[in-house]
């Protein structure tokens, strides 16, 4: 599992799309996401020019070379895809679950992608958060889906921050370092055109409608994520963010370790599978940040400039 | 016939030392394995042999993984354990032994190295049933939804009851009353096969290792659907090996098999250990079990059939002929399980939800997931 694939790797934008779309039909092409690596083959073109604008930043590898996971998306074997064509993601040539419909093919990969993660890391804890990160120190983002984390994620990562991850927090059980898990960022329903019109130059896929969680649209990663995969940040801050429309102002309010703890349990994936050390590296991660909060939050600045005044206190602290 | 990566799969599986230390080899031999539902094995003999030093960092760390992943199967199992001793106190009941994946953790065997599991499944007398399925119910174990064709089949003609699944801890608790379908017109007496108990705490037991390897043989060559033959057989493998230098393991064997007329069954789990995972028959077990009982064609053709069957199925390693074998595997499976009135009307049933998926693309979930 890991991050030097040092074979032959080259920039996925330094290739045509032609060649790319060629390999995802043929052979498959490795891409290096910092905590996994992942052999993707695709016959679907629109599956193919999605993969190519989102990862267009990440280090690929056309050639036989090591990768933990071995995906694709593909059309079942079934008459339906001559009026009702559907979209099936296996692992290992093996469906984990139901297909859906041909529109949500790029979705289903990057949730099926998730999926590999989530359910055979167990070396790490992982929560359902966003990371970023600024002079060395992170900032976990846990929260449940509908609070805007993403769409906060999405402005940080674009004004200064350094992306980890949008999806998961990776966390090492044992040195409670924090993984880049580096993928394209998912925005839903009413925030994509909200970073559409604050990041106009930022790359979309197409939106798929209608999906389990309403419409979808992924995000290419800005490039400074993808230069300094190797630098693995400890814990600063965990703040649980949530947005609210009819908030008049952002309300920030510190959390004890006993009110934290349910709402860190409540986004953890695998932590019945940890048992014992998933309860453990919980508290070592609260005992690590120096700052536990909730975000009810106005707009995405304000949570930008308290970050960012909190993160700089620490600094000069250190300096000091 | 020879694959390198398979050949390696299986020198680890049997606590042989393979000969390639190979990254992309090593890829290769963990994808075969996941792809059978084995990796979690793989990679508890990989950590405890003494070549895991030459392997790469990348292996030893996928290992470490899924070696973790077992041991949440494991806790889970022994938890639920102790849970349904609480749970079933107060009521009478003949027995109740736990089978498969959960028994072999509970009794420590070599087969639970690596073994997970999706549920636990137990053997109850059926006079019993009604009474421990009633308790089960009222302490939070509820019938898992299936429709009704698929209730009435169970209640009719299976030898389980439908699956239950905790409204707490999502655990599935397969409960049975025989070890083969009582449609098959061979129900075999549980009084004989339980006989070989072991008794565990309170009045739970589960099988003698005899009758761990029997029920396996029987589960591996009683049924249609052969997903993870190639895991079962190496559960079988582990077991025998762990009992093949005790006379009386084979006795009873010999005794139990005998008794409840699956002599053919376990004379093929130990012929496809040889020629599957490369097992050396030990003499009682070639004095026992020494002749198939068919003819020269007909052996020929199971040893085509289930070369193939019972190999990992990722297409990396598979057979030509894999498709042919399997649906071979399957009329033979419904052959031995049912009559010919009651197979036509369950093929003709299954056929069209078949049919319903080939033009609809609607699938069960149950059917999509089934482990």
């Amino acid at each position: 599992m890991g991050l030097s694939l040092k074979m032959a790797q080259v920039r996925l934008s330094e290739l045509e799309f032609d060649e790319v779309s060629k390999a995802l039909r043929k052979k498959g092409i490795t891409v290096d996401t910092g905590l996994a690596s992942f052999h993707i083959r695709t016959p679907n073109r629109s599956v193919a020019r999605s993969f190519y604008d989102m990862y267009s930043n990440h280090m690929v590898c056309l050639q036989d070379t090591w990768f933990d996971f071995t995906i694709s998306v593909e059309s079942p074997p079934n008459l339906r895809r001559l009026f009702r064509p559907q979209a099936l993601f296996k692992l290992d040539g093996i469906p984990p679950f139901l297909p859906l419909p041909k529109a949500h093919s790029y979705p289903l990969l990057e949730w099926g992608m998730n999926w590999c993660v989530a359910s055979h890391y167990h070396t790490y804890l992982i929560l359902h958060a966003a990371v970023l990160e600024k002079s060395g120190k992170a900032v976990i983002l846990p929260a449940p889906p509908g609070s805007g984390k993403s769409t906060l994620c999405t402005y940080l990562a674009y004004s200064g921050w350094r992306l980890l991850s949008d999806e998961m927090a990776v966390i090492d059980l044992v040195t409670g370092e924090i993984s880049p898990f580096l993928r394209p960022i998912c925005v839903k329903n009413d925030a994509i055109d909200i970073v559409k019109r604050w990041f106009p130059d930022a790359v979309l896929t197409p939106t798929a409608k209608d999906t389990q969680k309403g419409s979808v649209a992924h995000i290419r990663p800005p490039i400074n994520a993808i230069q300094n995969t190797n630098v693995r940040p400890r814990v600063h801050t965990i703040l649980f963010p949530s947005y609210s429309r009819d908030a008049e102002r952002t309300d920030i309010r510190e959390l004890n370790h006993a009110e934290a703890l349910p709402k860190l349990l409540e986004n953890a994936f695998n932590n019945e599978v940890l048992g014992a050390d998933g309860f453990r590296s919980l508290i070592k991660l609260m005992d690590d940040a120096s700052l536990i909060a909730d975000a009810e939050y106005a707009n995405v600045q304000d949570v930008d400039l308290f970050l960012t005044d909190r993160l700089q206190e620490a600094t000069c602290e250190t300096m000091s | 016939m020879r694959n390198d990566v398979l050949e390696t799969l299986i020198l680890a599986l049997t606590g042989n030392k393979p000969t390639n230390f190979d990254e992309l080899h090593w890829r290769d031999v963990i994808r075969v394995a996941r792809s059978a539902d084995v990796v979690h094995r793989l990679s508890h003999t990989v950590l405890n042999s003494d070549f895991v030093d030459k392997l790469s960092d990348k292996v030893k760390a996928t290992c470490f993984s899924y070696n973790r992943h077992t041991q949440l199967f494991h806790n889970q199992v022994k938890y639920e354990y102790t849970k349904l001793q609480k749970d079933t106190q107060g009521i009478e009941f003949g027995h109740l032994t736990f089978l498969k994946g959960a028994a072999y953790v509970i009794s420590d065997s070599q087969a639970a190295n690596g073994r997970i599991f999706s549920d636990i499944d137990i053997l109850v007398d059926k006079p019993s049933l009604s009474v421990v399925e009633r308790r089960l119910n009222l302490v939070g174990w509820v019938s898992m939804k299936g429709t009704d064709y698929d209730q009435n089949y169970y209640r009719k003609w299976s030898h389980e009851i439908p699956p239950l699944m905790h409204v707490q801890r999502k655990t599935v608790l397969d409960v049975h009353h025989n070890i083969i379908p009582p449609v098959s017109g061979k129900t075999p007496n549980m009084e004989t096969l339980i006989s070989s108990k072991v008794m565990k705490e309170g009045n739970f037991s589960v099988l003698s290792p005899a009758g761990m390897v029997l029920h396996s043989a029987v589960h591996l060559f009683f049924k249609e659907e052969f997903v993870f033959g190639f895991r079962d057989l190496s559960d079988i493998y582990l077991l025998v090996t762990e009992n093949q230098h005790d006379d009386e393991f084979w006795r009873e064997l010999k005794a139990l098999s005998t008794k409840l007329g699956f002599e053919r069954e376990v004379y093929l789990a130990l012929h496809f250990l040889t020629l599957i995972m490369g097992w050396v028959p030990v003499k009682e077990s070639k004095v026992l079990f020494n002749s198939s009982g068919t003819g020269y064609l007909s052996s020929k053709i199971c040893d085509w059939m289930f070369l193939r069957i019972l190999r990992p199925k990722h297409k990396s390693v598979r057979l030509r002929g894999t498709e042919i074998a399997y649906f071979l595997g399957f009329v033979r499976g419904h052959m031995k399980k049912m009559s010919l009135g009651v197979l036509a009307y369950h093929v003709m049933y299954k056929g069209f939800s078949s049919f319903k998926y080939l033009i609809t693309g609607q699938k069960k979930r149950a059917d999509l997931l089934e482990k």
